[in-house]
């Protein structure tokens, strides 16, 4: 038939030719055809017809028939039956002398009125585009709401052709911004094709596509005269677009490049220094930094010429000009960093001219606040990778001399937020190793300062206290940074850092950032340093040779017997354990414990940790170190392991007449044991994890075996890779496919109420700490066991099983089905949790308001319904909490049910 | 609730089941129904009685009895009974007007009010939709005879309907005098007069002439904001209207044509006054006495005050003083934190003490007022 | 349509109110974790949380800008009373015919986000638009507001302006 077909057009073209007929006759003969109810005979119709018109000599078209043709192939676009061939008849029409600009608007017209774009497949599409190309003024602003967020590469290389012909023929001005969405927006191109592409489109070939359009001889200078015009109202929000216009010539050849920075960077540098526009320096600083980045950006690795180097002196004036004013300090700040990040743009001397000019706003009062702070740690950050010595030499020395030797009083508020703006700053700069050395030295000195002024003082301890603290946090940060960047010079701090900071301390958050940093530095050095150090640790703690200890005025006085594991030993003693766990967690797996008999000492620990410790930092601190050595060295342990099964748990755990405060010690120590044999897959961590189940009916503590079922696998600090625990791959996944079928048997019908509860905690506590794929194909079971849970009245567990359905609902559309059955209990019960008269817990409130408003996400509209009326009517009087975090999501969530609809 | 005040406020009913905020309410004239009517587009109709058996004898209790959804595609913002009481006109923001009347109600009419038998049958039917205004149609009021119909709209028209039997209306005019919305429509007790009151803040006064056709014969100015809401007094000589300038005005009738203002009573609401209702009070009441004018607003405050006429002797002297007025009674947060939307009185022997309420709670409440007995 | 202002003047936008991790007035950089979350405390509505509702309600006619960007609305135009909130906003342009979509945009987010308790005056900015004391009234006229928002068109152009609300000065993209 095709065939047939053809042959019929070529038969019919060559008549027309000949003037045996006219196209009109061929109108008339298709009538039938193209009036026809059925589709497929009007489509073939309107066919015949586009390809009898595309096959005509142009002298054979007058001016009537052209007319008659258009308004009838411009009915033919409302039919989506016959739009293709519609499309392609007028294209042929577009080629002819006799189609008038008359015509292209009435066509341009129908297209926009009929053709419903995103509802054509890309080849159609297609021919739309082409279709609309050359047609004539009126088609600018219709083209662009047409193309615009067009992101199918095969007709983006089309649409860049047609947009250079735009720039070309037209007067952009008025759609500058409009253009720089469909055109420069996509600069610099990103795209990558699809592996299986089979139109075979490279990055390449659109970004020729689109740098042709820029490279267009004549277009870049008409159109950047009209992005300058636009630039010199710099305030407005076209000169945006106009500026990210220029920025793409810049990235396209040389001479564009050459040419656009010519223009563009004086009438700037000029608008900025008219003191009529002095109020317009801000926006002005803008558009500059934006050039100068893309001038840095866009620079071949193989130019050797830096493009912006002659204007170098003048935008180094201007940036600093900036620089001292408030309202454009970021922006200059900004400006600086894309200066000094231009390769081969600054010598040494210019950076330190930089640093030396920020140095003086650091002082400013204007200058506090979080953005300008960021930015110029960020700008002094950059200069001191490449050249530390300007901040070393000018700016360090000024910050540490804003640092007092002694805490500010209590009631010196903002001395002190001073100094925390100093640490801050002090933090993010010195992470550089030679930086680094001198913030460890003239820190810790000056904790020695802080420390000495107050110790035999009767004056008020705790502001002096907080100011140390703050120090030791600096450098904790400091240290985790370098840590997590892989620096070496970390490990020489041993003596200064993990050593000299045994201090002696009460306030617990003191002690916890200082073995946070004995962790840190311990956790570097190799494995005989860790050795040595340890041998001199064990020598102090257990044999109370406390010399070797701490620095200066931190040190342990002399005359103190230091027995900080004797029942008798000072609390300050004993709050040292923190320090010394902080060691001991962080050793490699080969460094044994210079004592007779490891498991004695881990026994000793325990007894300490459950009946002579104090607070929980110490009994925690008793309970790392018998996690980490049992997990790393589990051979040494193995009579404490069986102390543990024959003692420990008939004796301190299992037996009823114990005080329940000393059994739940027990538990927790039992489950830093047990989690430390899990972690490294220890085939007796089984017989340790069912012995939980056995106090299931002991309502004294059958809760808190059930949530040592989740602590166990529960992430931690300790057994970590970084601290060298032995850790067996995928051990969570394999304990909870172990417990999770019996903790669900457990939950949905165990012997009575008791257990039944207990085992729903142990649900609970468990699912919340592996990851959603260990447990999702059981959700259908598991769903009504946590709709149970959110009615155990301790907030902990509602906030766990909030959590999980949360990441249950989120993504997975499967799951959503599975909640969609249960929505009704849902809403109802996350009503109940985000009231505060029901749930005093602000966290449980945030959770349950946070999940509400998740439903609308992942939930089909006709599921909610029903309760759409009821959940903006009870979340309005949420909207009254008086926890602003509350309110926040108690707003997001009704918003969402609001907009939310079939 | 003030206790320095002479009388005593009680929440008789509170009457839930909008889903959505109740706009107005409407007394039956002649049977124990009230009507209420909402943004939920239904309105719902409430018979009472009173509780005889009960321990406290003479309480009067209120029980739903018809939700009519209305079939207006928008809120339903006011209510007007016929003054037979069988005929209910709703006004909708849809534009249209509705005609509502009972199901098989010519049959089992009972003119003494005993409900038990009849209140609860016979669905509402729309006998008819009045169309004609192009925007929001905000108030409706029939006249005292019951011949007119009156309507209006934010397309700045007030209409009068000719009431026909078989619920056929003929409209007999179309006033466009205002220059803004036009909030509400209220007719005078005993005569054909029609009073507007409009978001230009201007008041008008509209008769019939009998060769021609409706006019404005008066243009009230004053109020320095929208005027909400309108009320006659009951002898007709005076013209209550209050705004959203915080001020209530008492305009009188000076000549037959002639409106004034003779009284402002401000600083009694702290934000939009909504609704004014004038109605003659139960009990306690001299020869002088003008009745009761209630008022509430934006800021949940119910206000009663009681209007006396001034002394006749000065009426030689050529000013007449204006009517005296006290605070009778105050109700705060009448619906909690929410505005209140309207206020009206029970126009039934012995009950003309109870007034009901509407407010953005979606709530209809009833209120007794009950003046200290007199010694 | 002719825009009313195709080139309007772009602020910087606020930043978010430093909130460090020390508390106010304390001595400690971190607290103590426990005992905080569940404190007592009320922490009253303030005019920051309410700018913070309306900030990123999108310009009806810049629709890749907020009205924080354009500067027609700023926390210290907003006062906030023990029930009642008062908001003013500036239209970029004196005859800007979007003003009173941007502020019908206001009051609805505010509708819906704020307890009922509070009642909401809406005003444009004294001397800022030459139809001030109309746009004020519109836009104060409960009855006229409620009608709005059962016309479906003016409910689609207010959802619009109000798909970005809650962004709360997060960046338009």
């Amino acid at each position: 038939m095709a065939s047939g077909r053809d042959q019929d057009v070529e038969e019919t073209v060559a008549a027309i030719s000949d003037g045996q007929g006219t196209l009109l006759d061929v109108v008339k003969a298709l009538g039938e055809y193209l009036t026809s109810e059925e589709d497929a005979l009007r489509t073939k119709g309107v066919e015949f017809m586009s390809a009898v018109l595309s096959g005509c000599p142009p002298e054979r078209f007058n001016r009537q028939s052209v007319k008659v043709l258009v308004s009838f192939l411009c009915g033919q676009l409302e039919d989506p039956e016959t739009v293709v061939p519609a499309l392609k008849g007028l294209l042929s029409l577009t080629y002819l002398p006799t189609f008038t600009s008359g015509d292209a608007v009435d066509v341009f017209d129908a297209i926009l009125a009929h053709v419903k774009m995103k509802s054509l497949v890309q080849s159609q599409r297609f021919i739309v585009t082409i279709a609309l190309k050359g047609i004539s003024k009126r088609f600018v602003p219709g083209y662009i709401s047409l193309v615009n967020g067009e992101k199918d590469p095969r007709n983006l290389v089309l649409c860049f052709g047609i947009d250079r012909v735009l720039l070309l023929e037209f007067d952009v001005k008025d759609h500058i911004e409009d253009f720089f969405n469909i055109t420069f927006c996509y600069f610099p191109i990103t795209f990558r094709p699809p592996p299986d592409d089979p139109y075979g489109i490279t990055t390449d070939d659109l970004k020729n596509a689109l740098r042709k359009t820029a490279d267009t001889p004549g277009l870049v200078k008409d159109v950047c005269h009209e992005c300058l015009d636009l630039l010199k109202e710099p305030e407005k929000s076209q000169a945006k677009p106009a500026v990210k216009t220029l920025c793409a010539f810049l990235s396209t050849t040389g001479p564009v490049s050459t040419y656009t920075l010519a223009k563009a960077v004086p009438l700037l540098t000029a608008l900025f220094h008219n003191p009529d526009e002095a109020s317009n320096r801000t926006p002005t600083l803008t558009l500059l930094t934006e050039l100068v980045k893309a001038a840095r950006d866009s620079a071949p690795e193989s130019e050797s010429e830096v493009k912006l180097a002659q204007f170098k002196d003048d935008l180094l004036g201007i940036m600093t000009v900036g620089l001292k004013n408030e309202s454009s300090c970021t922006t200059a700040l900004e400006g600086l960093k894309a200066l000094v990040t231009t390769k081969g743009l600054m010598s040494n001397d210019e950076l330190g001219y930089t640093v030396h000019n920020v140095n003086e706003i650091i002082p400013l009062e204007w200058a506090n606040t979080e953005e300008i702070i960021d930015s110029t740690l960020d700008l002094l950050s950059t200069v001191s990778t490449r050249s530390p010595m300007h901040v070393e030499g000018t700016t360090l020395p000024l910050l540490f001399s804003t640092l007092p030797d002694r805490a500010p009083p209590r009631e010196a508020a903002s001395e002190r937020a001073k100094c925390w703006q100093t640490l801050a700053f002090l933090s993010k700069l010195c992470k550089q190793p030679s930086l680094f050395e001198t913030l460890v030295v003239r820190l810790t000195t000056k904790l020695d300062l802080i420390c000495g002024s107050t110790a035999h003082s009767q004056e008020d301890i705790e502001p002096s206290a907080a100011y140390a603290h703050s120090i030791l946090l600096t450098l904790r940060n400091v240290l985790k940074d370098k840590v997590d960047l892989g620096h070496l010079d970390v490990a020489k701090y041993l003596d200064r850092l993990a050593t000299g900071l045994h201090m002696v301390a009460s306030e617990p958050r003191l002690l916890k950032t200082a073995g946070e940093i004995i962790t840190l530095v311990v956790q570097v050095i190799p494995t005989p340093k860790q050795q040595s150090f340890l041998d001199s640790l064990i020598k102090a703690y257990l044999h109370g040779n406390a010399k070797i200890l701490a620095l200066g005025s931190l040190k342990i006085p002399d005359d103190q017997v230091f027995q900080p594991l004797e029942p008798s030993a000072p609390s300050l003693q004993k709050n040292m354990i923190v320090l010394f766990s902080a060691a001991i967690i962080a050793l490699h797996k080969d460094v044994a414990l210079p004592v007779a008999d490891t498991s004695q000492f881990l026994q000793q620990l325990y007894v300490w940790s459950v009946h002579h410790s104090e607070t929980l930092l110490q009994r925690e601190a008793a309970w790392y170190s018998i996690a980490s050595v049992t997990n790393k060295r589990c051979d040494d342990a193995a009579q404490f392991l069986t102390a543990c099964q024959e003692q420990i748990w008939p004796s301190d755990i299992a037996v009823a007449d114990r005080p329940v405060v000393r059994r739940r010690l027990s538990i927790s120590a039992w489950t830093w044991v047990t989690k430390a044999l899990a972690t490294r897959g220890h085939p007796s961590a089984e017989g340790f994890v069912d012995r939980l189940f056995e106090v299931f009916d002991d309502t004294d503590i059958n809760w808190d075996a059930a949530r040592a079922l989740g602590g166990i696998v529960a992430a931690d600090d300790i057994l970590t890779k970084y601290n060298h625990a032995v850790i067996r791959i995928l051990f969570a996944q394999r304990y909870c496919n172990r417990l999770l079928p019996q903790i669900v048997e457990g939950a949905k019908g165990a012997a009575n109420g008791r257990q039944q509860v207990a085992y729903l905690v142990a649900l609970t506590s468990l699912i919340k700490t592996v990851p959603k794929t260990t447990y999702v194909s059981e959700m259908p079971t598991l769903i009504p066991l946590l709709l149970r849970g959110l009615q155990l009245r301790d907030p902990d567990i509602r906030a766990n099983v909030i959590s999980t359905l949360h990441s249950a609902t989120d993504t997975d559309p499967n799951g959503s089905s599975i909640i969609a059955e249960h929505i009704g209990t849902l809403v109802s019960a996350m009503l109940e949790n985000s009231k505060i008269e029901e749930m005093p817990s602000v966290r449980v409130r945030v959770a349950a308001l946070k999940y509400l408003g998740l439903l609308p996400k992942s939930v089909r509209y006709d599921k909610l319904h029903p309760y759409k009326s009821t959940v903006l009517k009870e979340l309005s009087n949420i909207l009254d909490d008086p926890k602003r975090a509350v309110r926040k999501e108690a707003v997001d969530a009704r918003s969402n049910w609001f907009t939310c609809s079939g | 609730m003030d206790v320095d005040l002479p009388a005593n406020v009680e929440c008789v009913a509170e009457l839930q089941g909008h889903d959505d905020r109740a706009w107005h309410t409407a007394w039956n004239p002649t049977k124990p129904i009230l009507a209420s009517c909402s943004a939920d587009k239904t309105v719902r109709l409430y018979h009472y009685g009173r509780n005889d058996d009960e321990p406290d004898p003479g309480s009067i209790s209120f029980k739903h009895v018809n939700t009519i959804q209305t079939g207006h595609t928008k809120t339903v913002r006011a209510i007007a009974w016929s003054p037979s009481g069988r005929t209910l006109a709703t006004a909708s923001f849809d534009a249209n007007i509705g005609i509502w009347e009972r199901e098989g109600a010519e049959e089992e009419e009972d003119e003494d009010g005993n409900p038990s038998h009849t209140v609860h049958s016979g669905e509402w039917e729309c006998m008819s939709l009045l169309e004609g205004h192009e925007t929001e149609c905000k108030s409706v009021a029939y006249s005292s005879s019951g011949n007119l119909l009156a309507s209006c709209s934010r397309d700045k028209t007030v209409w009068v309907w000719e009431v026909h039997p078989d619920s056929d209306f003929e409209c007999m005019g179309v006033m466009m005098e205002h220059s803004q919305d036009v909030k509400q429509v209220a007719w005078h007790p005993t005569e054909e007069i029609l009073a507007s009151a409009s978001y230009d803040d201007t008041i008008k006064l509209y008769i019939d002439d009998p060769s021609e056709d409706w006019f404005c014969f008066a243009t009230l100015t004053g109020h320095a904001s929208t005027v909400w809401s309108l009320a006659f007094s009951p002898n007709g000589r005076y013209l209550a209207s209050c705004s959203d300038d915080l001020t209530i005005r008492i305009w009188e009738r000076v000549e037959q044509y002639k409106w004034e203002c003779v009284e402002v009573i401000e600083g009694v609401h702290e934000r939009s006054i909504y609704s004014i209702a004038w109605g003659t009070g139960e009990g306690r009441k001299g020869e002088d006495s003008l009745g009761w004018l209630a008022s509430t607003g934006g800021d949940g405050k119910i206000n009663v005050f009681e209007f006396h006429a001034p002394p006749t002797t000065s009426e030689t002297s050529g000013t007449r003083p204006p009517p005296s007025h006290h605070l009778l009674a105050r109700v705060t947060s009448a619906h909690g934190v929410h505005d209140v939307n309207s206020v009206s009185w029970c126009p039934r022997q012995g009950l003309r003490n109870i007034l009901s309420t509407a407010g953005d709670d979606g709530i209809v409440k009833v209120w007794k007022i009950t003046p200290p007995k007199e010694s | 349509m002719e825009a009313y202002n195709p080139n309007p003047t772009v602020y910087k936008s606020a930043k978010t109110i430093r909130k460090s991790g020390a508390k106010e007035g304390s001595l400690w950089l971190v607290e103590d974790e426990e005992n905080i979350e569940d404190s007592d405390e009320v922490e009253p509505l303030d005019q920051d949380e309410i700018f913070d509702l309306i900030r990123s309600i999108t310009d009806p006619e810049h629709k890749h800008m907020t009205l924080e960007d354009l500067m027609v609305v700023s926390a210290p135009q907003i006062r906030v009373g023990s029930n009642l909130v008062d908001v003013e906003f500036t239209p970029t342009v004196p005859h800007c015919g979007m003003s009173t979509l941007i502020g019908l945009s206001i009051r609805v987010r505010l509708l819906r986000s704020l307890p009922q308790r509070f009642k909401v005056d809406i005003h444009v900015k004294p001397g800022s638009h030459q139809s001030e004391h109309a746009i004020n009234k519109q836009l104060n006229d409960k009855e006229r507001v409620a009608a709005a928002l059962e016309n479906p068109a003016l409910l689609s152009a207010v959802e619009d302006c109000l798909a970005s609300a809650g962004l709360r000065g997060e960046r338009l993209e």
